[in-house]
């Protein structure tokens, strides 16, 4: 019936003329001898070839899509590990700030006592009349504790700050993720199979080759213009926090570098200086080992350097995403400076263990 | 140097020099820089948690940003999928249409 309606149609038009039908080109007289066979009689024109060039052109920008949605997972992957990273410093820093308070109190308490039994010996006194001092390290210890418990508190809300921004990373990651991807393509291959079954043949013209590398095409088109709009819907809300968790770690890392020289001082003044220069006495076994590790307990200033750019590097690859600047968008460097955050998490923590042990 | 000298310098109180000059000092001497060794820690530990208190509170002043464009990110992953399931059953209910007309 729909054969019939057609050649009626064909019929009407005259003689000796092309028609156009998608990318062939008809013959009148041939379409006239037969619908039913009329693939058959396609005179495919020179200009036919150029399907194969907009095959290749699709694979080509099959490719450049696929590297667009990778830069979105390499992003979120980094904001990830970011937040990871962050976490756990600042968890250290507050460690360290602990046992450097500690260690300052504890000196400070040593030096006050010998003062003031000197001052007594001076004035002669006896020790339990120095009363005043008790009730001098007595505010020093409370007002040291209730400093480091405000910090303590105040780290655990900027570690919920942290968690909130590497959750949106993760969110990232699941809306960059392949199945995501695949979710489209799903969509897109059924809009192709409907055009395929409603219009005049596309699926025969294309094949299912080219149905599945055209549908591959949009899909990365479609996923990467999709994570694109988000990153821009929140770009001003995410530079934001960037640029205050920039300030935070900063000030974290120029904090722990003061109070792991605070330990270090310390501990190099109770185990290795004050054993060596007492005389009448012989010098502790671990002298030598304290010694050694003391000496060797040392932060690197580039591990710090780099360690500090961690959220203004993650920030500009964001900014880079979101502008749609593929080219400028290298992550190698940020997760470098990430990586130099967790090796300055693990300094600190071997930094804990020591004093920990042995303080 | 002397102490004054050495109190120009930054980060004096830690230095070995600083400590070896005040050894043999009268003792008032060594007790005011024992007691300002002390107050400098703990002031660090104020001014630090000045900076700190600032820096959570610019921050949490905008979670709520950040929590919404996190449901923005959800949101929009249940979106495709709901797009895929509805092109889906579409296509089926044309794929049953086409073969209904076949047949007719």
């Amino acid at each position: 019936m729909r054969e019939a309606t057609e050649a009626k149609a064909w019929a009407r038009i005259p003689e000796n003329r092309n028609v156009r039908r998608w990318n062939m080109v008809l013959n009148v007289e041939d379409a006239r001898d037969g619908v039913a066979s009329r693939r058959a009689k396609l005179r495919y024109f020179p200009w036919l070839s150029v399907r194969a060039i907009v095959l290749m052109g699709l694979c080509g920008l099959l490719c450049a899509c696929g590297a667009k949605v990778k830069p979105f997972q390499e992003l979120s992957q980094a904001g990830t590990a970011y937040g990871e990273a962050m976490n756990a410093f600042t968890s250290e820093s507050a460690q360290i700030t602990i046992e450097a308070n500690s260690l300052k109190l504890a000196s400070n308490r040593s030096k006050m006592i010998q003062l003031a039994l000197e001052e007594a010996k001076a004035k002669t006194l006896k020790p339990d009349q120095l009363g005043p001092l008790s009730d001098k390290l007595n505010v020093q210890l409370n007002g040291s504790n209730a400093k480091l418990e405000k910090r303590i508190a105040l780290l655990v809300k900027l570690n919920r700050q942290t968690a909130l921004l590497a959750g949106y990373f993760k969110g990232l990651a699941k809306l960059a993720g392949d199945d995501v991807s695949e979710d489209i393509e799903a969509s897109v291959n059924v809009i192709w199979n409907i055009l395929g079954t409603t219009s005049l043949g596309i699926k025969d013209l294309l094949k299912g080759q080219d149905i599945q590398e055209g549908a591959k095409v949009i899909v990365g088109l479609i996923h990467a213009k999709l994570l694109e709009k988000e990153l821009k819907e929140h770009a001003q809300i995410l530079v934001f926090y960037m640029n205050i968790q920039e300030a935070a770690l900063k000030h974290c890392i120029s904090g722990a570098q003061l109070d792991f020289g605070i330990v270090r001082d310390e501990e190099m003044a109770s185990m290795v200086t004050t054993p060596y220069v007492l005389a009448g006495k012989d010098l502790p076994k671990e002298w030598f080992e304290n010694r050694s590790q003391l000496v060797r307990m040392y932060v690197d200033l580039e591990l710090l350097e780099k360690a500090a750019l961690a959220a203004k590097g993650l920030k500009q690859a964001f900014i880079d995403l979101s502008e749609g600047k593929y080219k400028d968008f290298d992550i190698a460097p940020v997760t470098a400076e990430i990586q130099a955050l967790s090796n300055l998490v693990k300094i600190l923590q071997a930094t804990h263990a020591k004093s920990g042990g042995k303080g | 140097m002397t102490l004054e000298e050495l109190r120009k310098t930054d980060g004096y109180m830690s230095s070995p020099a600083y400590k070896d000059a005040l050894k043999g000092k009268p003792l008032d001497v060594r007790k005011k820089a024992n007691d300002l060794e002390m107050q400098t820690h703990l002031r660090r530990l104020d001014l630090e948690n000045v900076v700190l208190e600032n820096i959570v509170a610019s921050l949490t002043e905008h979670d709520n940003d950040l929590k919404e464009a996190i449901a923005d990110l959800s949101a929009a992953r249940k979106k495709i999928r709901r797009v895929k399931e509805f092109l889906e059953t579409l296509g089926k209910v044309l794929e049953i249409i086409a073969k209904v007309l076949v047949v007719l």
